[in-house]
């Protein structure tokens, strides 16, 4: 019987062995494992405040070199225009060449301050700034009028606001997406469409172009996805999603999906 | 006693179960060879075969004892295991002490084979010897998976299911493995199959946890 008694305790010996050994491996796995999630995140949330702070930085100087634009570029070139036009008055009528280079430098004054306008608007829209996304959008289509593409803004109840920053880069991802659906897709119609659900905005961008094949221009064409690739960084910050639906004669439908979280929080 | 009878069918009857969900659940893909998911199908119907020719055994009553089948068994599944753990563990110094233990082991039972009445024996020393390189290279792959930490969710990796379950069952039958023959020769038959079950219930153990694992990998 000393050998059954043997084999039994050798038994349970050998299952107490390895149960132990098995116990130790998934406690020891869970615990790695956990803590190489928190490693993870805690990366994850530190290249979002990284990207934030980008984008509030980036924004501010945007905020200050189009306030540097307004209040000293133009400025100065509207006394320097006005002077200009004193210049001209006091010119001898009889003298035809000076008035010609004088009504010339005149031009050049005002080419240059709708050009320093221009940028200005285009840095921060002074609409966006002073009246929020909707309002910008309904200006920036508005420049389209006399263009020969229609380019219709649809308001489908934004009435909430994001931040400034989140209001910025919605604009900022219209603007390029107008601007590629016209260079790249001859649009002849383009609708921009802005609404929101309790916990997000939606923004959609539809175009009757010659649209594309979405698998080819994220495997083939590295430099026609690099835009959707920059739209896609930047969204991230925000948890936002972007969905490009296109086929080949088919126009092409983007919709750009911003949540309202922590980081893109309601302003008003 | 009818307990005793039960469980040691049940064991019998549990080796269906791992093959049927292995063959139920990677139909769809196409295993190779070279693959180490392959050879865990292999060792468990090569299981469930020797298993029925043993059931078959006793059914017919073909002889005295079915201990030949035990030797065969023994080959067959240590070169399955061989395989297993060469085609999973990838370097090359690891496979060459997997081939190294295998023909250790295979030389042993040889030599053993040709003593008298060797065939009608227990085989306690190849046994055991397999249940040591087995558990090694259990407690190897888990060492392995703790420190590369490759692993996110160990409840659906099939390897980690293999191992515990041949870490249950080898490391639970070593001893009596090693004190089979003795146990026969020593104690009464009722003695023995009374102990057997023992190894029953370790075989229950090691269907239940293969199967688990061919499960929750699959899904």
């Amino acid at each position: 019987m000393e050998i059954v008694a043997l084999i039994v305790i050798g038994t349970m010996g050998g299952l107490l062995f390895a149960g132990a050994i098995i116990l130790f491996v998934v406690v020891y796995q869970r615990r790695m494992t956990e803590q190489q999630l928190h490693l993870q995140q805690r990366e994850l949330d530190y290249q979002q405040q990284l990207l934030s702070a980008t984008l509030q930085a980036e924004t501010r100087e945007r905020e200050s070199l189009a306030q540097e634009l307004h209040d000293g570029l133009l400025a100065q070139l509207s006394s320097i225009k006005m002077t200009s036009q004193q210049l001209l008055r006091l010119l001898p009528p009889d003298s035809q060449q000076a008035t010609d280079i004088g009504e010339h430098v005149l031009s050049t004054i005002s080419a240059s301050m709708e050009e320093a306008r221009n940028l200005s608007h285009a840095l921060v829209p002074p609409t966006l700034r002073s009246f929020g996304l909707a309002k910008a959008l309904q200006h920036f289509v508005s420049m389209f009028r006399h263009a020969g593409t229609e380019v219709i803004f649809n308001d489908e109840g934004y009435i909430n606001r994001l931040t400034p920053q989140g209001e910025l880069l919605l604009y900022q991802i219209a603007r390029e997406l107008v601007q590629n659906a016209l260079k790249h897709a001859q649009a002849s119609m383009i609708t921009i469409r802005l609404r929101q659900q309790p916990d997000r905005v939606f923004l959609e961008v539809t175009d009757n172009g010659k649209g594309f094949d979405t698998d080819l221009v994220s495997r083939e064409n590295e430099q026609a996805g690099l835009g959707y690739r920059n739209i896609r960084s930047r969204l991230q910050l925000t948890n936002g999603v972007l969905k490009v639906n296109s086929a080949p004669g088919s126009g092409t439908r983007i919709e750009v999906e911003v949540p309202f979280t922590e980081k893109v929080a309601i302003a008003i | 006693m009818d307990l005793m009878l039960l469980i040691s069918r049940l064991a019998v009857v549990s080796c269906f179960v791992p093959v049927l969900f292995f063959i139920f659940h990677f139909k769809v893909k196409a295993l190779k060879l070279s693959h180490w998911t392959t050879w865990v199908g292999f060792t468990i119907l090569n299981a469930l075969i020797f298993d029925l020719i043993g059931a078959a055994f006793f059914v017919f009553k073909w002889g005295n004892n079915s201990l030949l089948f035990l030797h065969l068994y023994t080959i067959a599944e240590t070169t399955l295991l061989a395989f297993l753990f060469h085609y999973f563990f990838r370097s090359k110094t690891l496979r060459f002490w997997i081939f190294g233990f295998l023909i250790l082991i295979l030389s042993i039972e040889t030599f053993q084979l040709t003593r008298e009445g060797y065939l009608f024996q227990m085989n306690p020393i190849t046994r055991s010897l397999e249940s040591l390189f087995v558990v090694f290279f259990s407690l190897l792959y888990f060492y392995r998976m703790l420190s590369e930490m490759k692993v996110q969710d160990i409840s659906r990796d099939l390897m980690f299911w293999v191992s515990t379950a041949f870490l249950m069952y080898f490391g639970g039958n070593f001893i009596l493995f090693l004190l089979s023959d003795q146990l026969i020769r020593n104690t009464p038959a009722i003695t023995g199959i009374q102990v057997f079950v023992l190894h029953s219930i370790l075989q229950l153990t090691l269907n239940t946890l293969l199967s688990i694992g061919i499960w929750r990998s699959s899904r």
